[in-house]
């Protein structure tokens, strides 16, 4: 248990700590962006589903990123602690930080007398890990954290400028309903368990 | 030259230059750009054909009053201070200047006697709270508030006595009231209000002109720059730090003692980013002329217009881009030129209330719109707005390479150290 600790400890401070900070610039400027008093229940989902999905893109995409140092990456293979136990940790501590602040953020739209529910909290959260999915996925096979930056942000851009189908994020924006977001829920745990399968094989490949 | 080349290669054999370029195919096909969608028709008499502003105040007056009201009565204000939607409520004090605005808008709604009696509906200093089941629109366009216990009606009736001069002056007031950037601001007032349908003359004109000076091929250019602008405002940022990145992990130190002046490493970087970005947008240029030739005939469209619009039109979106990330990631080792792009690309694709969202251009707006396949003599009003803002962003890119050359050089030396950004420098955990 101590080591699982230690591991959290150490994650926190040496990669996690620039993310967060990150994750938490972004929701500073959410409000001064879009605005979150007073909102109802049709316009909340602009900064619901536009900014803070964002999240996912912020924490989850980098969790391979420090193995991605080819020097690094073969260090930490004869290391006894299983790598991919400590990739586990990063991307649990990751889920959680998204969780408390897109939750903490709803709240905070609540107290200022939006109209916002449980529901468009577990919607936003839906977008933020089905994003942060394409990102660790994309980095986990590319080998390359600015690929997982990109294919999620060119997902994004592709649903905000067309549509997607059913596949898009923006339903609440569009059509103030939640339809489809339980889809992207499951494909965002479905890209992010890929990666970790995926970074499995590629280091035992090297 | 050979440096140039060299990473040219580099870029072009990257797996990230692969994914951009597919990923700029995928949205010019999805936007429906390439191929091409639609084709220059002459209109039909009795067709629908659109919509203008007329920037008559006898059309714009009512309108904006009306929406004003509508917005007052529930305390709700639609503005887009920094181009992103935002709700405004007003506290007890601004509404009751609010109150004063509305009076003097409207013939009888808040009059004195209204306003001062003591059974009026829910007053509370002066003011009047409403909530949106207490509207109703009457048949004539004027506004009615319902009152409770089936007390008389407030009705809104615009006073047609009101000077254009006064009404803009009390727009300006509720602008300023709710922080500026609603649709009452001067600026946007035209746009929102007092819209007029196109005619069959002014369709067959445009018609016309898009025939005679755009030769068809610009016009569909100028779409196509459209959308290419709002891709090329944001993809180009990742090949840039990705070869930033890269040299950091294998070879930044080896780049530091070469004896290659950092001036012409850096441009030759830069141009090989904007080289190899440019290369799709050229390539389905090539192949959309060659669709516009077998659709018009050749002798029928200008062959040049999709190149002459991918270097007037979008190069400079897409090197400011790439400037961006060449610049904050030489300066911070790390990615956080994607989030300064990707929040620049959001203003300026998003932000704006008005017709800029979707035709003309905006100061130092990075992404000029045209969403429109035609329009030719609009096209024409604003380019030399268009020409200038190209100026400005490609003036801007430079001062980005500029400071990028500076920043890589003082690296180079030694003397430019940030600790705040060692920190995300890679750290074993366990």
């Amino acid at each position: 248990m101590s080591l699982y600790l230690s591991v959290v400890k150490y994650n926190l401070r040496f990669n996690l700590l620039p993310h967060i900070a990150a994750a938490l610039g972004l929701m500073l400027l959410t409000p001064v962006l879009f605005g979150i008093t007073a909102l109802d229940a049709m316009t909340v989902a602009y900064p619901l589903e536009l900014s803070l999905p964002f999240l996912g893109v912020i924490l989850l995409t980098p969790v391979y990123t420090p193995e991605q140092d080819p020097g690094l990456s073969d260090t930490v293979r004869v290391r006894k602690t299983p790598h991919l136990l400590i990739c586990g940790i990063r991307i649990i501590i990751a889920v959680v930080f998204m969780f408390m602040f897109i939750f903490g953020f709803v709240l905070l739209m609540s107290a200022l007398e939006s109209e916002v529910s449980i529901a468009h909290a577990l919607a936003s959260y839906a977008n933020a890990v089905f994003l942060g999915g394409l990102g660790i996925l994309a980095s986990a096979i590319s080998g390359h954290a600015v690929i997982g930056y990109m294919v999620p942000v060119l997902y994004f851009v592709m649903d905000l400028m067309g549509s997607l189908g059913s596949f898009t994020m923006f339903t609440m924006m569009r059509n103030g309903t939640m339809d489809g977001k339980w889809v992207l829920f499951i494909i965002g745990l479905c890209c992010i368990a890929a990666s970790v399968w995926s970074r499995d094989i590629i280091t035992k490949r090297k | 030259m050979t440096l140039y080349r060299k990473e040219l290669g580099r870029v072009l054999k990257s797996l990230i230059f692969l994914l951009a370029a597919a990923g700029i195919v995928l949205f010019a096909y999805t936007q429906g750009v390439f191929p091409p969608h639609s084709t220059i028709t002459k209109p039909e008499p009795g067709a629908s054909y659109g919509t203008k502003a007329s920037g008559d105040p006898a059309l714009i007056m009512p309108e904006a009053a009306e929406s004003l009201f509508v917005q007052y009565s529930v305390n709700q204000y639609t503005t887009y201070p920094n181009g992103f939607l935002k709700y405004v409520k007003l506290n007890q004090a601004d509404r009751a200047k609010m109150d004063e605005i509305i009076a003097e808008l409207s013939v009888d709604a808040l009059s004195e006697d209204t306003r001062e009696t003591d059974d009026t509906p829910a007053t509370d200093n002066g003011s009047l709270q409403i909530n949106g089941d207490s509207l109703q629109q009457n048949g004539d366009g004027s506004f009615q508030i319902i009152t409770p216990d089936g007390e008389t009606p407030i009705d809104f009736q615009f006073n047609t006595a009101i000077t254009w001069e006064r009404f803009s002056d009390l727009m300006a007031q509720a602008d300023d009231l709710l922080g500026g950037g609603s649709d009452f601001s001067e600026t946007w007032m035209s746009h929102r209000f007092g819209q007029i349908p196109v005619t069959y003359e002014e369709a067959l004109a445009d018609y016309e002109l898009t025939v005679s000076h755009d030769k068809m091929t610009g016009a569909h250019a100028r779409l196509f720059s459209d959308y290419m602008g709002i891709i090329l405002g944001l993809l180009p940022v990742f090949p840039a730090v990705f070869l930033c990145l890269s040299d950091r992990k294998n070879i930044a130190s080896m780049l530091y003692t070469r004896r290659i002046s950092s001036a012409r490493f850096i441009l030759a970087r830069f141009l090989a980013l904007v080289t190899a970005v440019m290369l799709p947008v050229l390539i389905m240029c090539a192949v959309l002329t060659g669709i516009h030739v077998a659709d018009y005939g050749l002798g029928n469209i200008d062959i040049l217009a999709y190149f002459k619009y991918a270097f007037f039109w979008m190069l400079p979106t897409a090197m400011a881009s790439t400037a961006v990330g060449l610049f904050f990631t030489t300066l911070t080792n790390t990615p956080v030129a994607i989030a300064v792009q990707l929040l620049w690309w959001f203003v300026d694709t998003l932000g704006g209330n008005g017709v800029y969202s979707f035709l003309g251009v905006r100061k130092l707006q990075v992404i000029p719109r045209h969403n429109a396949l035609g329009k030719t003599q609009a096209y024409l009003d604003y380019l030399p707005d268009l020409i200038q803002n190209r100026i400005e962003i490609t003036l801007i890119t430079v001062l980005l390479v500029a400071f990028t050359v500076f920043v890589f050089s003082a690296k180079r030396r030694g003397l430019l150290h940030v600790s705040v950004f060692k920190r995300s420098k890679v750290q074993s955990a366990v």
